[in-house]
């Protein structure tokens, strides 16, 4: 064998091999192409498919559009007999399954049970399952068995809130190796769907803390008259107290005379607000507001109808007290008004009459046309009091003085009802800087409503001391006192209205006595028990004497939101 | 005959029974609701004359204390008022008021002839 035959085929080795080599390195090149360019192909899938669902998800829809579009996807990219889903719509369960293959009912409703038991609440919402089986009709001849089957589960806030399936009647089609992109996309579209939901949660909190936070009471229905938010005012307005108040609940708290199931139907067909005014509900007045709920961005599109409840029964009972007032007023004035004409028309007609009848008369007249000049005075003050204009004269004056002078006055009326009268004054009071006029008013006036209350041998007291840089002045009775529940009403306008079939004066008194006694920079109160009799007291400041000297006309404190 | 005015307006009972009295009838006063119902219940009056409102009650109240008594059921009762409140007459008159007298309005010389054709009235009626 020559040297050049051996190199020959040794050559020839060498190049098979390198040849051999070059192959076997050519087809491994080859097939990390086609893994690769499958990996893309997948990723690609992955990617469109993602942005499908992405672009599929609309406000309050989601899950139900998310579904339609992985159904979508699945249908054209795997094998199966059966695609199914089931998932939550509106609080209620939805189960569809598509046909491609013969199979039994016991198949679906096998598919159907498995995949019931993975969604986490199917216990609150079992109740009604709306089903829709479409595709190849149900044969009790086909086949039972389900020899592949797939679960795609969908994720939101840790509950399985829907799960789609594929089931076949051959086997080993859905190994998890095959499926893992699946696996991958349904948990990114779990995650994509919990952070929305994360995200509406936290707004819709925000907005129901927002309503909370109303005095009013507030709720909105949707255009299917579903109730969607109502806030704790309204619940308690309307006595719900229910976890999850819907509609019927609302409709039947309301008072039915109003028809509000029609009027709502009628806010959101014709888009226009409906207002009813003094509705009653467990014994307060409201207005109800009735308004269409646009969407801002999109003022065409009508979302649903929104009801506004205001509680107006301090309103409605403060106007009822004015009307009460002017009343009481216009009476207490008609009843001097009625004794001075009922006495002169006596005077003018009945020649009969003795001297002693004709100066009765006439002293009647006379006294009531001081009464009714004493109620103008009063209303004037009130009035003066309110405009922040009425004003009082300090004059160095005598308090203990004022008020024996005053008690002798009011004895002799005392007697008449064998009420004993006290006065205790406190000779350490100096003459001091206040309106003495002002102040026998109202020492007058405390005395008077003593006597008007206290009845036959009761006793009326008033006492003068000094404390604190003050002249502390009481009236004490033994009458009827004040019930607790209208001692809050007793130095307003308003004390007193005619329900009860209780009333004397206009209640003006001691509207005024507050207002001259605050005037001064003094205070005014009560204490009383009912059955018991009842204390007013007040105070007067003692002010230095240089500058009260000089202060003659004071006008009303101007802090003081009575006098102002 | 025998009046029983119930009043807390001193002036009106001073004036009125000034008048009934000297068309020779007997005049009783009361200044409070209950004094007027215990002044009823020992005096019998034949026809009372009852103040709307009162410090202790109204007279509608009264009415119906008048009224659930026996003694005093069959006596003729208006209500005089300075109140000319539909809802008080016509609550009175329900009660059993034989009439609702507006003070302000009534005549003096009138009241007489007014009570004792409201007492010939119940007379003729009962």
């Amino acid at each position: 064998m020559s040297l050049s035959y051996i190199i020959l085929l040794l050559l020839s080795v060498l190049v098979l091999i390198s040849l051999l080599l070059l192959l076997k390195s050519h087809s491994f090149t080859k097939n990390s192409k086609t893994q690769l360019d499958n990996q893309q192909k997948n990723n690609l899938y992955k990617y469109t498919l993602i942005k499908e669902v992405q672009e599929s998800i609309k406000y309050g829809k989601n899950l139900e559009s998310v579904i339609d579009t992985l159904i979508n996807s699945l249908e054209k990219t795997l094998p199966y007999s059966t695609l199914s889903s089931i998932f939550i719509k509106e609080q209620k369960l939805v189960f569809r399954s598509q046909i491609k293959e013969s199979v039994n009912h016991a198949f679906v409703e096998n598919i159907k049970n498995n995949m019931l038991n993975l969604i986490t609440d199917r216990e609150i919402l079992q109740d009604s399952i709306e089903e829709n089986i479409s595709g190849l009709s149900l044969e009790d001849l086909s086949s039972s068995s389900i020899l592949s089957t797939f679960d795609i589960k969908i994720i939101i806030k840790n509950k399985v809130s829907a799960v789609i399936n594929l089931s076949s009647t051959k086997p080993s089609l859905y190994n998890a190796e095959a499926m893992k992109d699946l696996t991958f996309i349904s948990e990114f579209i779990s995650r994509m769907l919990t952070n929305i939901e994360s995200f509406l949660d936290i707004e819709k909190s925000k907005t129901l803390s927002m309503i909370d936070s109303f005095s009013e009471g507030i709720f909105m229905i949707d255009t299917n008259q579903k109730l969607i938010a109502m806030n704790d005012s309204a619940e308690n307005f309307l006595n719900i107290h229910k976890k999850m108040p819907v509609t019927g609940d609302v409709l039947l708290a309301l008072p039915n005379i109003y028809n509000f199931k029609e009027k709502l139907s009628n806010v959101i067909a014709e888009k226009k607000q409906i207002i009813e005014e003094d509705v009653t509900i467990d014994s307060k007045i409201f207005k109800i507001t009735l308004s269409p709920v646009l969407e801002i961005n999109n003022p065409q599109n009508l979302i649903g109808a929104s009801v506004l409840l205001r509680d107006t029964t301090r309103e409605k009972s403060f106007s009822q007290m004015k009307v009460d007032f002017t009343n009481i007023m216009v009476h207490e004035l008609r009843s001097p008004l009625t004794a001075i004409k009922a006495s002169s028309q006596f005077l003018m007609s009945d020649a009969s009459l003795t001297d002693e009848e004709k100066q009765k008369l006439t002293g009647m007249i006379s006294e009531s046309s001081k009464k009714m000049l004493d109620e103008i005075a009063l209303i004037l003050d009130s009035a003066k009091m309110d405009a922040g204009l009425f004003t009082i004269r300090k004059v160095r004056s005598d308090i203990n003085k004022l008020i024996t002078d005053r008690v002798a006055v009011f004895k002799p009326l005392a007697d008449e009802k064998a009420i004993k009268v006290d006065a205790e004054i406190d000779p350490s009071i100096t003459p001091f800087s206040f309106d003495p006029i002002r102040i026998d008013e109202v020492i007058n006036n405390l005395l008077s409503n003593s006597l008007k209350f206290t009845p036959q041998n009761g006793s009326i007291s008033i006492k003068a001391r000094f404390s604190d840089g003050m002249v502390n002045v009481s009236v004490t009775d033994t009458g009827q006192g004040v019930p607790k529940e209208k001692q809050h009403l007793l130095f307003t306008k308003f004390q007193q209205a005619p329900a009860g079939g209780s009333h004397v004066g206009t209640g003006l008194g001691l509207y005024v006595v507050k207002g001259v006694v605050e005037a001064h920079g003094g205070k005014v109160w009560l204490e009383s028990e009912e059955g018991k009799g009842a204390t007013i007291s007040f105070t007067l400041p003692i002010v230095d004497a240089v500058q009260t000297a000089s202060a003659e006309s004071s006008p009303a404190t101007p802090q003081n939101p009575m006098v102002n | 005959m025998k009046i029983l005015i119930v009043d807390d307006d001193e002036m009106l009972i001073n004036l009125w029974s000034m008048v009934l009295e000297k068309e020779g009838n007997v005049v009783i006063n009361a200044r409070t609701g209950h004094e007027g119902i215990e002044a009823a219940k020992k005096e019998l009056p034949d026809f009372i004359l009852h103040d709307q409102i009162l410090p202790d009650m109204s007279g509608n109240q009264a009415l119906d204390l008048l009224k659930a008594d026996p003694t005093t059921a069959q006596i003729p009762v208006a209500i005089a008022s300075n109140y000319s409140d539909n809802v008080f007459m016509q609550e009175a008159i329900q009660k059993g008021a034989v009439d609702y007298i507006l003070k302000y309005q009534i005549d003096p010389h009138d009241l007489v002839g007014k009570i004792n054709n409201l007492i010939q009235g119940g007379k003729t009626t009962s």
